[in-house]
C-alpha cells in the first residue's frame, strides 16, 4: 500500500505537482515578517521551478545563518515524499519548535502585551505631544511603548504561527497514518495531505531560521535604525558609478525587507554616479543587519566609461552608524559647541536679505575627533543642522562603544576582529563573476541578485561571525 | 481669523487658475506696497485682518489631477534637463546678479514636485533624488500607476516657467518657506525669511538661557514679517530658559501682518504672540506700561542700501516687498538707527537687543555708536558664512 502511494506521489511530482497552484497561493498565516512573507508570494517565472524553489531560495540565507544543513526545496520535498519521511521530519522539527515555543513563552508575552496595550490606551500617554514645544519626553516614552508593543505582538504571532503549523503537520500525519492503516483512501487526497504537510514544514523551518537570526541581533545598537553613507573612492567616474551601484543595492535591500530608506544627502558625480550619499534606513534591526557592511567595497570590472573597456578596479567606502533615538544614550555624549565647526553651503555673495537662494545644507565637523557630518535633506538650515548634530552624536556614541570594545579585547588579549576601514568585500564582474566577503569567506557568482539587494547570505554570515568572535 | 479660514476654503474650490492668479495678482501688491504702508502707519491690533492669502501648494486639493507615474517622471526629467540650457540662454539669467545655480534649481524643482504629488514623501524623494543626475525611471507596473497630483503636467510647466523666466521665488510658488524648524506661509508681499536670521534666533535663545530672568518679561520682534522670529522665540523659549516667553510682534505692512497672523495661528500661539500693526515702536508709544517692560528686542529690519538695491538678485528685486528690503537713505540704516536709539526706553535694565544688519560696515558702525551710549556688552557676531552680521548688546543695569 505504502509503495503504491509513494509511486503515485512520485509520478505526480514528476508532472510538476502544484506548480501553478502553489505559486498563486497566498501566505497561509498572518506572518509577522512582511519581507519574508512577501518573498514567498512571488510567483516563480522559471519554467521548471515550482513554488518550492522560490520559497526555499527566499529563506536559503536564513537557513545558512542558523547553521542548518537544510538543503533546497527539492531535497526537503524528497525527504517528505513518504509518510515515513514526514514522520522523520516531524520528529526532527518538533523538539526545535518546542524549545522555540518555550523561549517565546506565549502566555507571558500575551500578559505583557495586554498590560502594555492598556498603558498605551491611557490618554496621558500622548499628553502634550500635540503641542509644539516640549513633548519630547512624553513622545519618547510613547514611541518606546509602541516599539515594545510591536515586538510583543510579533512574538505572540510567531508563537501562534508555530503552534498552528505544528498542529497542521501533526494532523496531516495522523490522517495519513489512518489512511495507510485503513488501506483505502484516494491517492489524490494522500498526495495533497503530504504536500500540505511538506509546505507547512518548510514554513516552520523558515520561521525558526528567521527567529534564530534575530536572536543573533543582540548587539547594543542592533535594534536601531541605521544611517548608511557611501563615499566614492579615488578613480573618478568609475568609482562614482560604483558608489551609485552600491546606493541602489542598499535601497533595493531596504525595499525588499520592507524597511524605509530615506535619502539624507547626495552629491552627484560630474559625469555619472555619485560622489557620496547618505541614507537613513528604518526598520527592525536595521543597524544590526547593516553593521557588517561597514568597510571598503572593491569592484573589478571592464570600465563602461573607457573606450577600450579596460579592466578597472574601483573602491567605495561604506560607513554605517545606528541612529540612536534614546535620549539617555545620546545625552551621555557631551558635545561642546566650541568643539563644533559648523559650515553652511551658502555660496558667497552678500547673504542676508540681499540673497534668496535655497541653500540650507549644513556640514558639522567635530574638531576633537575629526568626524564630519553633512545634511542637505531638510529644507531649512536649522533642521539640517539638528539632523546632522543627531547623526554626529550617534557616531560619537558608537566611537565610544568601539573604544570600550577595544579596551575589553585588549584586556582579554584577543585580536580585534572589527577591522573597519579595510576591504571587506570584493565584487568581480570581469573576467569571471564572483562576490566574495573577505571576513566570512561567503561567496556567490550571483552578482545580479546581490546587486539587486539580496544581501541575506552575507549579512547572516557576518552576524554568525560576529557572534563567534565576541 | 474666521474670515481667513473661510477664504482658505474658497481657494480650495477655485483651484489652479486661482493659485496662479493669486501669485500674479500678489505681485501688484508689491508695487503698491509703499503707499499702502504709508497709510498703514496706524496703531491697531491685527486681530481680524481681512486678507487674501494664496493657499500653499501643499494644501491645495489633491484630487485636482491624476497622472501616470511614468509620465510624471518624464516631465520631471524634462524640466530638470532643461535647467542648464535655460540658465545659459534665457534672458532672465543674463544679468550677473548671483542667480541661483543649476543645483539650487534642481532642488527647487524637486520641492515643487514633492509639494504637489501625492505619494509617500519618502518614496517620492527616493524617486526624485536618488538618481544622481536625473530621476530614476520607473518600469513595469509602476510606469502606469496612477497617482494624484495637485498640478497637472502642463501646470508644472507653467509654474516652472514662472520660476525660470520671471524669477518668481520658489517659496512664493509653494506658498511655504522652511525656516529654523518652522514651515511658514509666505507669498508676494512678505519677505521670505533667510537662513541667516536663524542665527539671530539662536543668539536670542542663547541670551535667554544665559539669563533666565529675561524670560519673565515679554519680548519684542520689530518688523516681524512672516512672524518667524516671534514664533521661534515663543516656541523655543521654554527650552532655553524654562518659561514660555510672551512675544509682541510688530509689523507695518498690512500684507505681511496677514501672513504673520496666519502663521501665529497655525502654530497655535495666539496666546503667546500678540501681533500689532505699526511702524517699529509706534504701537507701544501711547502706553506708559510698555516703558522698561521688555526682556529683549529682536529685529531683522530692512537694511539694503540704495546702491545695492539695483544690483539685487532678480528673485528679490522683482518680487519681494521693497519696504522689507530698502533700509533708507542713511546707508540703509534708517530702521537700525531708530531701533538702537529707541530700544533703551523699552528694555528692562540688562535687557537684550539683537539685530541683523547688512554686514560688517553697518554692524561695526552701529557697534561703535552703541558703545558710547546706554549699552553694555556690545558685540558683533558673525553669521554662518563668517560675515560679521549681528549686533547684540545689553542695556546697562
Amino acid at each position: 500500500m505504502r509503495t503504491r502511494t509513494t509511486r503515485a506521489l512520485l509520478a505526480h511530482l514528476s508532472r510538476g505537482l502544484g506548480a501553478g497552484s502553489r505559486a498563486a497561493r497566498s501566505c497561509p498565516h498572518p506572518c509577522p515578517h512582511p519581507c519574508h512573507c512577501a518573498r514567498t508570494l512571488v510567483p516563480t517565472k522559471k519554467p521548471g521551478g515550482t513554488a518550492w524553489t522560490t520559497r526555499r531560495t527566499a529563506t536559503r540565507g536564513l537557513a545558512a545563518a542558523a547553521g542548518q544543513q537544510q538543503g533546497n526545496g527539492e531535497s526537503l520535498l524528497g525527504r517528505v515524499e513518504s509518510l515515513a519521511g514526514l514522520h522523520r521530519e516531524l520528529e526532527r522539527v518538533r523538539p526545535k519548535v518546542d524549545s522555540c515555543l518555550a523561549l517565546l513563552d506565549r502566555e507571558e508575552a500575551e500578559a505583557a502585551l495586554s498590560a502594555k496595550e492598556e498603558e498605551a490606551a491611557s490618554p496621558d500617554l500622548w499628553e502634550g505631544s500635540s503641542s509644539h514645544s516640549q513633548a519630547a519626553g512624553g513622545k519618547e516614552n510613547a514611541a518606546q511603548l509602541l516599539r515594545d508593543i510591536t515586538a510583543l505582538k510579533q512574538r505572540v504571532a510567531l508563537a501562534s504561527d508555530l503552534e498552528k503549523l505544528l498542529g497542521d503537520i501533526t494532523a496531516a500525519a495522523d490522517l495519513l497514518d489512518l489512511e495507510s492503516e485503513g488501506g483505502g483512501g484516494s491517492e489524490g487526497v494522500e498526495a495533497m495531505l503530504l504536500e500540505e504537510a511538506a509546505f507547512a514544514l518548510g514554513e516552520v523551518q523558515s520561521l525558526i531560521d528567521r527567529w534564530e537570526v534575530e536572536k543573533l541581533l543582540e548587539g547594543r545598537f542592533d535594534r536601531y535604525a541605521a544611517c548608511l553613507s557611501i563615499n566614492a573612492g579615488a578613480g573618478g567616474t568609475d568609482a562614482q558609478d560604483w558608489a551609485q551601484i552600491l546606493q541602489r543595492m542598499y535601497t533595493r535591500w531596504a525595499e525588499r525587507r520592507g524597511f524605509k530608506a530615506t535619502l539624507l544627502e547626495v552629491s552627484p558625480g560630474e559625469e555619472a554616479g555619485i560622489k557620496s550619499c547618505s541614507m537613513q534606513i528604518e526598520g527592525d534591526f536595521a543597524f544590526g543587519f547593516l553593521c557588517g557592511e561597514k568597510g571598503t567595497h572593491r569592484l573589478v570590472r571592464q570600465s563602461p566609461f573607457n573606450a577600450k573597456a579596460a579592466r578597472q578596479t574601483s573602491f567605495a567606502a561604506v560607513d554605517v552608524v545606528p541612529v540612536i533615538e534614546d535620549l539617555d544614550l545620546v545625552k551621555e555624549v557631551q558635545v561642546d559647541d566650541k568643539e563644533l565647526e559648523v559650515t553652511t553651503m551658502r555660496s558667497g555673495g552678500k547673504g542676508g536679505q540681499n540673497v534668496n537662494k535655497i541653500e540650507s545644507a549644513v556640514r558639522i565637523k567635530h574638531l576633537p575627533t575629526g568626524i564630519t557630518v553633512r545634511c542637505s535633506e531638510e529644507r531649512s538650515q536649522g533642521m539640517n543642522r539638528a539632523k546632522a548634530l543627531a547623526i554626529l552624536k550617534s557616531k560619537l556614541v558608537v566611537l565610544e562603544q568601539e573604544k570600550r570594545d577595544q579596551e575589553m579585547s585588549e584586556i582579554r588579549g584577543e585580536v580585534v576582529v572589527a577591522d573597519f576601514g579595510q576591504q571587506i568585500r570584493n565584487y568581480v564582474f570581469h573576467p569571471y563573476k564572483l562576490i566574495k566577503d573577505l571576513r566570512t569567506g561567503v561567496e556567490t557568482s550571483g552578482v545580479d541578485v546581490v546587486l539587486d539587494g539580496d544581501l541575506d547570505d552575507f549579512q547572516d554570515a557576518f552576524l554568525n561571525y560576529r557572534a563567534a568572535a565576541s | 481669523m474666521i474670515a481667513t479660514r473661510a477664504k482658505g476654503l474658497r481657494y480650495n474650490v477655485l483651484g489652479r487658475q486661482h493659485i496662479l492668479s493669486v501669485l500674479r495678482g500678489g505681485r501688484r501688491h508689491v508695487g503698491g506696497g509703499d503707499a499702502a504702508r504709508a497709510k498703514a502707519w496706524k496703531t491697531e491690533e491685527a486681530g481680524g485682518m481681512e486678507q487674501n492669502l494664496p493657499l500653499p501648494l501643499c494644501k491645495v486639493d489633491e484630487k485636482r489631477s491624476s497622472v501616470r507615474l511614468g509620465a510624471l517622471v518624464r516631465a520631471y526629467n524634462e524640466l530638470r534637463g532643461a535647467i542648464a540650457g535655460e540658465l545659459s540662454s534665457s534672458p532672465s539669467f543674463k544679468r550677473d546678479d548671483h542667480a541661483p545655480n543649476e543645483e539650487n534649481l534642481c532642488t527647487e524643482l524637486s520641492w515643487l514636485f514633492e509639494d504637489s504629488v501625492c505619494l509617500d514623501p519618502a518614496e517620492l524623494r527616493r524617486l526624485l533624488r536618488s538618481g544622481g543626475n536625473e530621476c530614476r525611471s520607473v518600469e513595469g507596473e509602476d510606469e502606469g500607476r496612477v497617482i494624484r497630483s495637485r498640478l497637472t503636467l502642463n501646470e508644472f510647466q507653467d509654474v516652472w516657467h514662472l520660476r525660470l523666466r520671471e524669477r518668481l521665488p520658489i517659496q512664493y510658488i509653494l506658498g511655504m518657506a522652511s525656516w529654523y524648524d518652522l514651515e511658514l506661509r509666505v507669498g508676494p508681499g512678505v519677505l521670505i525669511p533667510r537662513p541667516e536670521t536663524e542665527v539671530l534666533l539662536d543668539l536670542a535663545l542663547g541670551a535667554l538661557g544665559e539669563e533666565r530672568g529675561l524670560g519673565s518679561h515679554p519680548w519684542l520682534d520689530l518688523g516681524t514679517g512672516t512672524g518667524a522670529l516671534a514664533i521661534g522665540l515663543a516656541r523655543h523659549s521654554e527650552g532655553a530658559c524654562g518659561s514660555r516667553v510672551r512675544v509682541e510682534a510688530i509689523e507695518a505692512s498690512e500684507n505681511a501682518a496677514a501672513y504673520a497672523s496666519e502663521n501665529i495661528e497655525r502654530y497655535g500661539l495666539q496666546d503667546g504672540v500678540r501681533l500689532f500693526r505699526g511702524s517699529w515702536f509706534e504701537p507701544l508709544e501711547a502706553e506708559e506700561r510698555h516703558r522698561k517692560a521688555f526682556g529683549g528686542i529682536v529685529s531683522n529690519p530692512p537694511y539694503i542700501t540704495d546702491e545695492e538695491m539695483i544690483g539685487l538678485q532678480d528673485e528679490v528685486r522683482l518680487h519681494e516687498p521693497r519696504s522689507a528690503l530698502f533700509g533708507g537713505a542713511t546707508r540703509g540704516m534708517d530702521g537700525l538707527l531708530h531701533i538702537v536709539e529707541e530700544s533703551p526706553k523699552y528694555l528692562v535694565p540688562g535687557g537684550f537687543l539683537g539685530l541683523e544688519t547688512g554686514g560688517p560696515i553697518q554692524a561695526t558702525h552701529l557697534g561703535s555708536l552703541m558703545r558710547g551710549q546706554a549699552w553694555d556688552r556690545v558685540e558683533v557676531k558673525p553669521d554662518l558664512q563668517g560675515v560679521p552680521r549681528f549686533l547684540v548688546a545689553r542695556t546697562r543695569k
